[in-house]
């Protein structure tokens, strides 16, 4: 993992959430990942391989999904399946941008979604993973990028 | 060949029994082939007749007239998949030469991906696909493949690869952790570890924006403990990434108003160290099976911290021309609970270090202030009222500091100075501060200190304290105190 890459793939989370709602996140320093669980309610997972092999996810809580909701959707009650759409909407965004960048020798999947906060997500042991901490409006979520 | 085609056709024409047999034979292949066979008509579908072991090799159940390309999808790279889409177009040509178009085959060995019940790739397989043409006079009818799982070979070629790729890099650190004794070696690795794990703990529990200077000493202090030991054990490669990991560090310094994607480079900084310290650490386990003596006697282990403050002394009195006596009578290693001997190796490791490069003079300038040539640095410890103590004496210059104190005054009149300023407890308030800098004492100072700031927050989460005293003009004692017991336990 070189500098442009981890900056390409905060670039393009941040970007989201300025183009869809209109207001800038904050990116927080970025860390490597240890043992702990980075797992808030709703995590988009996106699977990486071919050439290089890894995995990104965003972790985020329903309290922001719910947020983003009210102002893309305009929808105040959002139930579960709209929050876990929009998790997967964002993790098909960068998904997206990912696939636009690394070209047709990278193999990109579908976003997996996953409700709750499960104890961990599994990342590849022999590969390093950086977490780099995003704030929108006071809410907090997490993109961790794992990729050989 | 052409005698064996002629026995098909004749075979094959010979009555309905034979045809019978012909196809029972056919179908026992199929079960019992461990390889994968099945062959493709013209729009890419597999046939009904394929091998058992097909569905296993690619891990998709019934396989009768699915499309080759759309199984493909999503199992290797779309650049793969457009590839051979046009390879097998190719090969029902029958204007080319198969020979000539099978040197395209893209599928010749290629990485498989197996998909979970989330979608997510989690296990592959190496396999390769060959390619052949089935004839009906002059017309191409299918193509048979056969599919082999070559992924051991695969792999041992791909390691092969690898350690070729590594394997100068790590001749060059091997040759360049040889001379460094293994012990020695060790507590490095444990300092190393520990300092970057500090800043893997500063980096994750940066709350906020404001404390990000802060945050840059602290990262700065560690990469200057790492730098500094890997200096004394002459580990080039080490003090070079360390080094650059600093430069990038001083980047951040000078600039204003940061953000958290400044601090990238420092965080892929901080993964490569870790990846080196990881294969270092790797060719050490490696070479110490070759060497006995690695593996040391626990009574030998406790004395070690002797043995590595005498090697300490020797190679940076030897490489500044200094001549050092070692006194250590009076410090009784294995009196040092275990919870401190990191600890206590820091302590002393920093405080004879300091001593040798800002304290004690070259023997030349000793004789012409009439003192022995040789200066002496002793260490003591005791134990008292529930405190470990340690005592570090040495018998050079204290001028020096002095002058830096001073110099420190002239430099930052903002700084309110005591009028006895030079008492030693004062000179070790201003040794405490960090970020006193001035031109040509910039880096002793910015060393000390930040060596000292680090070892005061080190004591302070001990709750342990220091105190230095010049107890003469040519003296000066460092004495620690460390509590046994930790939280009123």
């Amino acid at each position: 993992m070189n500098e442009t890459d981890l900056h390409f793939f905060i670039d393009s989370t941040v970007n989201y959430f300025e183009e869809i709602t209109g207001e800038q996140a904050i990116t927080g320093i970025p860390y490597l990942k240890g043992r702990e669980p980075v797992v808030l309610d709703y995590s988009g997972i996106i699977g990486i391989s071919g050439k290089r092999k890894g995995c990104i996810y965003i972790t985020t809580t329903k309290e922001m999904l719910k947020n983003i909701a009210a102002i893309i959707l305009d929808d105040n009650e959002a139930t579960v399946e709209t929050v876990k759409d929009l998790t997967g909407e964002i993790a098909n965004t960068i998904s997206g941008n990912v696939r636009e960048a690394y070209g047709s020798s990278f193999m990109i999947s579908v976003p997996v979604v996953i409700e709750g906060r499960a104890k961990d997500i599994r990342l590849p042991e022999e590969v390093q993973a950086f977490v780099i901490p995003i704030t929108w409006k006071e809410f907090k979520s997490y993109l961790v990028v794992c990729l050989e | 060949m052409n005698q064996n085609n002629q026995k098909y056709e004749n075979f094959s024409l010979d009555g309905e029994e034979k045809q019978h047999l012909l196809e029972k034979v056919t179908y026992n292949i199929l079960k019992n082939a461990l390889d994968g066979i099945f062959f493709l008509n013209k729009r890419m579908e597999i046939q009904d007749y394929y091998s058992q072991s097909l569905e296993k090799i690619l891990g998709i159940v019934d396989l009768n007239e699915k499309n080759f390309i759309n199984i493909l999808e999503n199992r290797i790279p779309s650049q793969i998949i457009e590839s051979t889409r046009e390879y097998l177009e190719l090969m029902f040509r029958p204007d080319l030469d198969e020979e000539v178009i099978n040197e395209l085959n893209p599928l010749n060995e290629t990485e498989f991906f197996y998909e979970d019940e989330w979608g997510i790739w989690t296990s592959s397989k190496y396999l390769s696909f060959i390619f052949k043409r089935i004839m009906e006079g002059q017309e191409i009818i299918q193509l048979s493949s056969t599919i082999q799982d070559v992924t051991e070979r695969a792999l041992l070629k791909k390691k092969i690869q690898q350690t070729e790729e590594h394997t100068q890099k790590q001749m060059e650190w091997l040759v360049n952790i040889l001379h460094v004794e293994p012990e020695m070696l060790k507590e490095f690795f444990i300092g190393v570890e520990h300092e970057l794990l500090n800043i893997e703990e500063i980096l994750k529990n940066a709350k906020d924006t404001k404390s990000h200077r802060e945050l840059i000493e602290n990262i700065y202090r560690s990469l200057f403990i790492i730098k500094g030991n890997a200096s004394l054990l002459d580990l080039r490669f080490f003090t070079d990434k360390t080094n650059q990991f600093m430069d990038k560090v001083l980047k951040l310094k000078t600039k204003f108003d940061l953000c958290g994607t400044d601090f990238v480079p420092i965080v892929v900084s901080l993964g490569d160290m870790r990846e080196i310290l990881r294969e270092v650490q790797t060719i050490f386990k490696r070479i110490s099976h070759f060497h006995n003596h690695f593996r040391v006697k626990r009574a030998y282990e406790s004395e070690l911290l002797i043995h590595s403050l005498k090697s300490l002394i020797t190679n940076l009195s030897k490489q500044l021309g200094k001549g050092i006596r070692f006194d250590y009578k009076d410090f009784d290693v294995l009196s040092i609970p275990y919870m401190y001997r990191q600890m206590v190796r820091d302590i002393l490791f920093l405080l004879v270090r300091n001593a040798i490069l800002y304290g004690i003079e070259d023997s030349e300038q000793r004789k012409s202030s009439n003192k022995e040539p040789n200066a002496l640095i002793k260490v003591a410890s005791m134990i008292n009222n529930g405190f470990l103590g340690l005592i570090l004496k040495h018998d050079g210059r204290v001028d020096r500091i002095e002058r830096i104190i001073q110099k420190l005054v002239t430099y930052s009149p903002e700084e309110p100075l005591p009028e006895n300023s030079l008492e030693g407890i004062h000179v070790t308030q201003l040794l405490y501060t960090p970020n006193l800098q001035i031109e040509d004492e910039r880096e002793i100072i910015e060393s000390y200190s930040m060596d000292m700031e680090l070892l005061k927050r080190k004591l302070k989460d001990q709750g342990g304290r220091l105190k230095i005293t010049f107890t003469s003009e040519d003296s000066c004692e460092f004495k620690v105190l460390l509590p046994l017991r930790k939280n009123g336990k």
